[in-house]
């Protein structure tokens, strides 16, 4: 099952990278979710083992449970991205604004 | 008192006198401070002629070698006494040449700390010293070139010495330091007595390092353009640094390195072509200014140039008469320099071309100048011509080099008689600025400015003819075997010469309208123009540099993403072979999961096609979901639960932002969504393919090259129930394990919350409207109103009882902020605001993440831990357990509740917000 | 052994921010919140150094959880001495920021965000644990984009989403090294990774783990090709924080590439070095070149940093000890000196009437204002690494190290490149400070207060003069870091 999840962590990647590369900032900040939606992916895919009931101390006597330390690590990644997604989005509600439009290229004031 | 407060003296003096002391006391106090420090180290030369060197060393920072050391032997005496005996010159003139009170101050701060700097250079005990000094040298000469920085030109001169001297500096610098590292010391008096170099790999490198830093210093072609460029000091500086003093440094170094290193051939034949060239080449531009300081300052290149040929001289037998023609040279020329000053000051000109029979108004001027002009032209019993002999006799050895130092000294001869002649005896020029109705625009100069220059011309004169008790002793603990030195040698070859030059030079001053053209050659010089030349490359190659910073986001993306591939793939998977492939496949939750993420996919690929936004929007939601579907079933049920909550106020913000930006704006962007060229659109097709691949093989490299270890989670699997009383082992890794995580993530969202707010309400614009209601019925008023007190009720009970589940307060906090989420829309902005005034969200932001911080650092009182779990053994109803853990949970509610408010607060209406 | 004091760097500057948080209404009251919390940090981190001069590696485990299993905070010598040049600097923007006439720091959110920077920079400098270091990263950035976002420079906005854009993809990459070593060593903890591998065990993703957290910290450090952000981010920054960011903050990456290659991945090191000396050659051009022909003032030292990153990473290239205190001094210089540069351009900027720092704009508005020019001199040849600046010291103990890794050709490229910083800072100096202004500039009577970047230059004066501590404790630290066993065992114990 792993396999499959480093494949679909790398299809997701080249999805996001492209969506990441379009000129329309919302398409672009939609690439950046993407991105880090397939980094979770990707983590629960390098747990050290994966069991099929969750990780509760009453199950681990019965069998495998999944590695809850990658678990855990999602939880934050996930809380982290969430923020950095809501501060894009604002900024780029704010840029639209004033380039009035959300043309990437656009947006190039800063150069040289 | 030692001989190190020889050099800071002049420092401390120009930092502590006050700067507006009366003229004339101002200048024979600093005049007598420079004479007595000359009195002060005349006192040395009988320690050193009977002790040898005085050395002093303070170690400054040992672990670079770098120490500060002081060296006094006859060649630092030497130097030492010219740069102070001229510095009395110069600094009873600077007095008198200075009107303005302010000008005047502050360059006497700056001539003094130049004499500092000046003296510590030639007085370095170490390498490193030396270089701080020489660099301090370079600095001063900037400020003093640029003194009257409105002008264009002295700015320009100033920028372009720095970088000549600074440039060689460098070079100079990476020379030291690998005559320190061969040597295996960096203290002079170890270097010169060191034999580690004669056939070290590092002594060619390091001689034509060294060499490159004497060169530029001193003004050696082809690195010889800034000094006339330098011109645009005021004079008393020209006079000092840009001949008597600074511009020698180079020789000093040459002459102090001369017995490490003057014995390759390197050396020599360096030395000598370029000493030759620069003093033929010089001779000949000095000639043919109309520019007088301009002239002095190719003069001066000259006898550098005659200076430096002579340390080519293997044996040293150029020793001698490179001393004596660095103190000559710097006698008559700081004398001429400070003539100069005196005429500019009078006339308001300094150009050949302009001026004429000055001897009626400056007659005492005139004097100095025939004195100074004869000793440069080597006229005796002046000591300009003792120099000459020595150098002539020295040369005698090398036929070819003795032609061109005769040419050399038949044009200076010219060029002094031009001199003398046309500035002062020659018919005043037509149309000239001093010929007008005979005096009124002249300047009356004072009449103690004559003193300095008289006093630097009658010291040339005496020692002229008492060469033999002033000079030899001066110079003989430089001179290891006999010598012989006298005004008048004998009838030899040396004298001989001199007398066929004598002719030339006065054939030369007769045919003068034939060389003196009207051009100002230091302008056009070619060296400055290789310069600029140089520079606009530089800037060029600049340009060019800027221009990649085009500001489009995509091709940085693209850029960096590239990069990051090309790494991975030419350095980071090269290493990567197949593990062994296993594929494991269990059952129905597998196919599940895989269905799951084959939607995720979909939608994904479908939210790129969308060219519609909201639809776009609601495919990523649906991405999200089904990624949360795969950790429900993987089966990680916390993980899970927070991606489907974020999930669902990530895809409500955005699709809230599209609501806050106006269609056609995003109709524009949308219509260029797919560029215009195909070419565009196969990059981005390849970089994505590209980084998907790499990715991959990254994610199937992780995944089958497991550990063959136990990780750290088995630990945490056993310990949770045991240590903490937690079934769940995520919760308890999440709340404690890794607790300092979760309060700098909870940091993260309070203070994106804080910035989304901030930015919005910062960049608000005049026609943000409030949220009005759109949902207003009884029906859903009563809902919402139920709603939000419900889901405060149910946070409540979460963290209450929970305890054993993990992000409780985050879960908690996202519902509680949904339940507001529901007033906004149903009441809108305005009834929200007025019926929930109790929420503050940015007191429950602050509140929560303190309380976060404080009841980690709780535990600390009692000698646990920071951030350990205690539990609090308080009697409380039954199930109930008060812990850190709710404590810290409670916290994590209010910063979460408190964000996710806060940002709908301020999509709601960021117009109205308070303090703002 | 528990050593409180680690605590205090991290903690107090986020406590300090929520409570600040809590007096939104009361700008000044914040202010001093702020300016305790980052003295507090201060001393605090100055404690830590001598803690670890005298006791080597301070560690403080997070609720008792012992590491590899809990986070511990672990700075050893080099992250204590980072660690006190960053709050050096924050504590001077803090001074700074009471001196400030922006717009912008008069926001309730100003102080709050900044200490909240402020706590996720020390905790990247202290932990001892890679995901806790990208969390506090991540605090980093997000603060520093909002108060970018939020400059009164209105190209601040276009600024930050670049940044959180090209950082993000740093933050990307360091999550994927991340999985990668969770993945193949199980751990999480430095010390604990670096056990492992010296033990021999070597997986086979350890070079590709090595050269993708390579890459996040390049981009942190904005180092050719992942440079684009700095410039625009940095100058579009309020002053007090372009002179954070440009100075520590983008060390944080230098800092990382110093653990990852002398504790991490010692043997993939040679060529991780070989790829730092190659863009770091690149970089010092690239950056002195754009300085040298760049339209803005401040833009000219967003570049300069480009540049002087890219002196350290050819120390770290290097890699001879030599060469390691060479980095590590020109590190901790640098910052300063980039500091006081900054807040003192700022300052001029503050009193132009359009607040720009444009070099059209700008030329001779520092005519009359002799002190600023003086200071402004000093910091540039500080930076050009004249004598005896500290800048000086820098440069020293850097080309000694070359020569002791016998690397010509790159010792001749640095130094021949210090020419070209000595032109841009010596030229534009005379443009601010030497050339007439025009007649209708018309400054204001005041602008920021200068006592900050007086305090830093005064700072750099010293530390050229009195060099002897910074490379006593560089040297020390070096020596340390060359033994890995010291930091593991006193890490994780035994």
């Amino acid at each position: 099952m792993n396999v499959i999840f480093a494949i679909a962590t790398g299809l997701m990647f080249a999805l996001g990278v492209f969506q990441l590369l379009r000129r329309d900032l919302i398409k672009t900040a939609m690439g950046f979710y993407i991105l880090f939606t397939a980094i979770n992916l990707l983590f629960i895919a390098v747990g050290g083992f994966n069991g099929i009931f969750p990780a509760y101390s009453q199950n681990v006597e019965r069998g495998a449970i999944s590695d809850p330390l990658v678990q855990a690590l999602l939880l934050t990644a996930i809380v982290i991205s969430f923020g950095s997604y809501a501060i894009l989005l604002g900024l780029i509600a704010i840029s639209a604004r004033r380039y009035n439009t959300t043309d990437s290229d656009t947006m190039d004031q800063l150069k040289g | 008192m030692g001989i190190e407060m020889l050099s800071v003296t002049p420092a401390l003096v120009g930092l502590i006198v006050p700067r507006k002391l009366p003229r004339a006391l101002q200048a024979w106090l600093l005049a007598g401070l420079a004479g007595g420090l000359f009195v002060w180290l005349l006192t040395y030369l009988p320690i050193i002629q009977s002790q040898g060197p005085v050395e002093i060393n303070c170690a400054w920072v040992p672990e670079l070698g770098l120490t500060l050391s002081l060296y006094l032997d006859g060649l630092s005496l030497l130097f030492a006494l010219i740069i102070t005996g001229v510095g009395a010159a110069i600094f009873l003139y600077t007095g008198y040449y200075f009107d303005d009170v302010q000008e005047r101050g502050r360059f006497y701060t700056l001539i003094l700390t130049f004499m500092s700097a000046m003296l510590a250079l030639v007085l370095a005990g170490n390498i490193l010293t030396l270089f701080i000094a020489w660099e301090l040298t370079s600095i001063l000469s900037f400020l003093l070139i640029s003194f009257h920085s409105e002008k264009e030109a002295a700015r320009t001169g100033a920028l372009q010495a720095l970088i000549i001297t600074g440039g060689g500096g460098l070079a100079l610098f990476v020379g030291l330091l690998l005559l320190g590292s061969a040597a295996g010391s960096t203290q002079i008096s170890a270097i010169l007595t060191s034999d580690a170099l004669h056939d070290h790999p590092y002594t060619i490198p390091l001689t034509i390092l060294i060499l490159i830093g004497c060169f530029s210093k001193s003004a050696q072609f082809p690195l010889h353009f800034w000094l006339p460029g330098a011109m645009s000091a005021p004079t008393p500086a020209s006079g000092y640094l840009h001949s008597a003093t600074m511009v020698k440094a180079g020789i000093y170094l040459l002459a102090r390195l001369y017995p490490v290193l003057g014995e390759t051939a390197l050396w020599q034949n360096a030395l000598l072509v370029v000493g030759l060239i620069t003093m033929g080449l010089g001779a000949l531009y000095a000639l043919r200014q109309t520019d007088l300081k301009a002239a002095l300052a190719y003069s001066t290149i000259s006898q550098l140039g005659a200076l430096t040929a002579l340390f080519a001289l293997p044996e040293g037998e150029g020793i001698k008469a490179a001393l004596v023609g660095v103190i000559a040279h710097s006698l008559y020329k700081a004398a001429l320099f400070l003539t100069v000053g005196a005429v500019e000051h009078h006339t308001g000109t300094r150009s050949l071309l302009a001026l004429g029979g000055l001897r009626r108004t400056m007659p005492g001027w005139a004097l100095i100048t025939i004195l100074a002009g004869l000793s440069m032209a080597g006229v005796p019993p002046l000591l300009g011509f003792v120099a000459k002999e020595a150098l002539l006799e020295a040369m005698l050895s090398a036929p070819l080099a003795l032609v061109i130092v005769v040419a050399s000294a038949v044009m200076t001869i010219g060029m002094a008689l031009i001199l003398i002649w046309k500035v002062f005896f020659g018919a005043v020029p037509e149309n000239s600025p001093i010929h007008a109705d005979a005096h009124p625009h002249l300047h009356t100069l004072p009449s103690a400015l004559i003193l300095g220059p008289a006093a630097l011309v009658v010291i040339s004169l005496l020692s002229g003819v008492l060469v033999e008790p002033i000079i030899a002793p001066v110079i003989a603990p430089m001179l290891e075997h006999e010598f012989h030195l006298a005004l008048f040698s004998g009838f030899n070859f040396a004298f001989f010469l001199s007398l066929i030059a004598l002719p030339g030079g006065i054939m030369l001053f007769i045919t003068r309208p034939i060389w003196i053209r009207d051009v100002v050659l230091d302008r056009t010089s070619q060296g400055a123009a290789a310069y600029r030349r140089v520079i606009g490359v530089v800037e060029g190659v600049g340009d060019l540099v800027l221009r990649s910073q085009g500001g489009k986001i995509r091709y940085y993306l693209i850029v960096i993403l590239g990069a990051m591939t090309l790494l991975m793939g030419t350095a980071g998977l090269t290493h990567i072979s197949g593990g062994t492939f296993h594929f494991e496949f269990n059952g129905s939750a597998d196919i599940l999961k895989t269905m799951f993420l084959v939607v995720a996919l979909i939608a994904m690929f479908a939210s790129i096609l969308y060219k519609r936004h909201l639809l776009a929007a609601l495919a990523l939601g649906v991405a999200g979901y089904s990624i949360g579907g795969v950790f429900l079933l993987e089966p990680a049920p916390d993980v899970a639960l927070v991606q489907f909550l974020v999930e669902t106020i990530g895809t409500v913000l955005l699709i809230v932002m599209l609501s806050k930006i106006n269609a056609p704006a995003r109709e524009t962007a949308i219509s260029r969504l797919w560029g215009t060229s195909k070419a565009g659109l196969i990059r981005d097709i390849v970089i994505s393919a590209a980084v998907g691949i790499g990715v991959t093989l990254f994610a199937l490299a992780a995944v089958l090259n497991r550990p063959t270890h136990p990780t750290i989670t088995e630990w945490h699997i056993a310990n949770a129930l045991p240590e903490l009383e937690f079934p769940d082992i995520v919760g308890a890794i999440v709340t404690d394990f890794r607790g300092m995580d979760t309060i700098i993530e909870i940091s993260v969202f309070g203070m994106a919350a804080l910035g989304v707010f901030t930015l919005l309400a910062w960049n608000s614009a005049e026609n943000d409207t409030p949220l009005i209601s759109r949902l207003s019925t009884p029906l859903t008023r009563t809902v919402a109103r139920i709603v939000l007190p419900f889901a405060l009720l149910l946070a409540l009970a979460q963290l209450l009882y929970g305890g054993d589940g993990p992000g409780d307060g985050f879960t908690a906090g996202v519902t509680s902020g949904l339940g507001v989420a529901l007033w906004y829309i149903v009441f809108g902005y305005h009834e929200t605001r007025q019926r929930l005034a109790w929420l503050r969200p940015r007191r429950l932001i602050g509140a929560g993440i303190l309380l976060v911080v404080v009841n980690a650092a709780l535990p600390m009182l009692f000698g646990q831990p920071f951030l350990a779990h205690t539990n609090f053994d308080i009697p409380l109803p039954a199930h109930l357990h008060l812990s850190s853990t709710f404590i810290y949970e409670t916290g994590i509610f209010l910063t979460v509740f408190g964000s996710t408010s806060m940002v709908l607060e301020a999509i709601a209406h960021p117009r109205e917000i308070e303090a703002l | 052994m528990q050593n409180p004091l680690v605590l205090m760097p991290v903690f107090v500057p986020l406590g300090s921010a929520a409570l600040a948080v809590l007096f939104s209404e009361r700008v000044r009251i914040q202010r001093w919140i702020g300016l305790a919390a980052v003295l507090i940090a201060w001393l605090a981190s100055l404690g830590v150094l001598y803690a670890n001069w005298v006791d080597g590696v301070q560690t403080y485990v997070i609720g008792g959880w012992q590491p590899p299993f809990g986070i511990v905070l672990a700075p050893d010598l080099l992250s204590a001495m980072l660690e006190v040049m960053a709050t050096t600097v924050v504590l001077a923007g803090m001074i700074y920021i009471f001196g400030c006439k922006d717009k912008c720091v008069q926001l309730p959110a100003f102080v709050p965000l900044y200490l909240s920077m402020a706590t996720g920079l020390h905790g990247a400098f202290y932990t001892g644990d890679i995901f806790t270091l990208f969390v506090f990263q991540e605090l980093m950035v997000i603060s520093s984009v909002v108060l970018v976002g939020i400059s009164d420079n209105r190209l601040g906005v276009e600024a930050a989403i670049k940044y959180l854009l090209i950082s993000s993809m740093g933050s990307l990459f360091l999550l994927v090294g991340i999985a990668a070593i969770y993945a193949t060593f199980g751990t999480l903890t430095l010390a604990d990774i670096a056990r492992l591998l010296e033990g021999g065990d070597r997986p086979l993703l350890a070079q590709a783990a090595a050269v993708m957290l390579m890459c996040a910290f390049l981009v942190k450090s904005a180092v050719f090709p992942f440079h684009f952000w700095q410039p625009d981010f940095h100058t579009a920054a309020p002053t007090p924080v372009h002179a954070v960011l440009s100075s520590v903050v983008v060390k944080v990456g230098v800092y990382g590439l110093l653990r990852l290659t002398l504790l991490l991945f010692t043997v993939e090191a040679p060529l991780v070095r070989t790829l730092l000396i190659i863009l770091g050659v690149i970089g010092v051009y690239f950056g002195s070149l754009a300085a040298l022909r760049t339209y803005d003032a401040k833009r000219m030292l967003a570049y300069s940093t480009f540049g002087q990153i890219g002196f350290i990473l050819i120390g770290i290239g290097w890699g001879t000890p030599l060469a390691l205190i060479g980095a590590l001094v020109y590190t901790i210089n640098h910052a300063f000196i980039k500091s006081s540069l900054l807040m003192i351009t700022g300052a001029i900027a503050s009193r132009m009437p359009n607040k720009s720092a444009r070099l059209t704009d700008i030329a001779g508005a520092g005519k009359t204002l002799t002190r600023i020019g003086a200071l402004y001199f000093l910091g540039g040849l500080a930076l050009a690494g004249v004598p005896p600046l500290n800048g000086f010291i820098s440069k020293l103990s850097l080309v000694r190290g070359g020569i002791q890794a016998e690397s010509w050709i790159v010792i001749g490229l640095a130094v021949a490149a210090g020419v070209i910083t000595l032109m841009y800072m010596m030229r534009t100096w005379q443009h601010i400070f030497q050339k007439q202004p025009s007649p209708d500039l018309h400054l204001k009577p005041y602008g920021d207060s200068l006592v900050a970047p007086a305090l830093l230059i005064g700072l750099c004066v010293m530390l050229g003069l009195y060099a002897v501590p910074l490379v006593t404790l560089a040297t020390e630290a070096v020596s340390r870091l060359g033994n890995p066993d010291l930091y593991i065992r006193g890490v994780l114990g035994g």
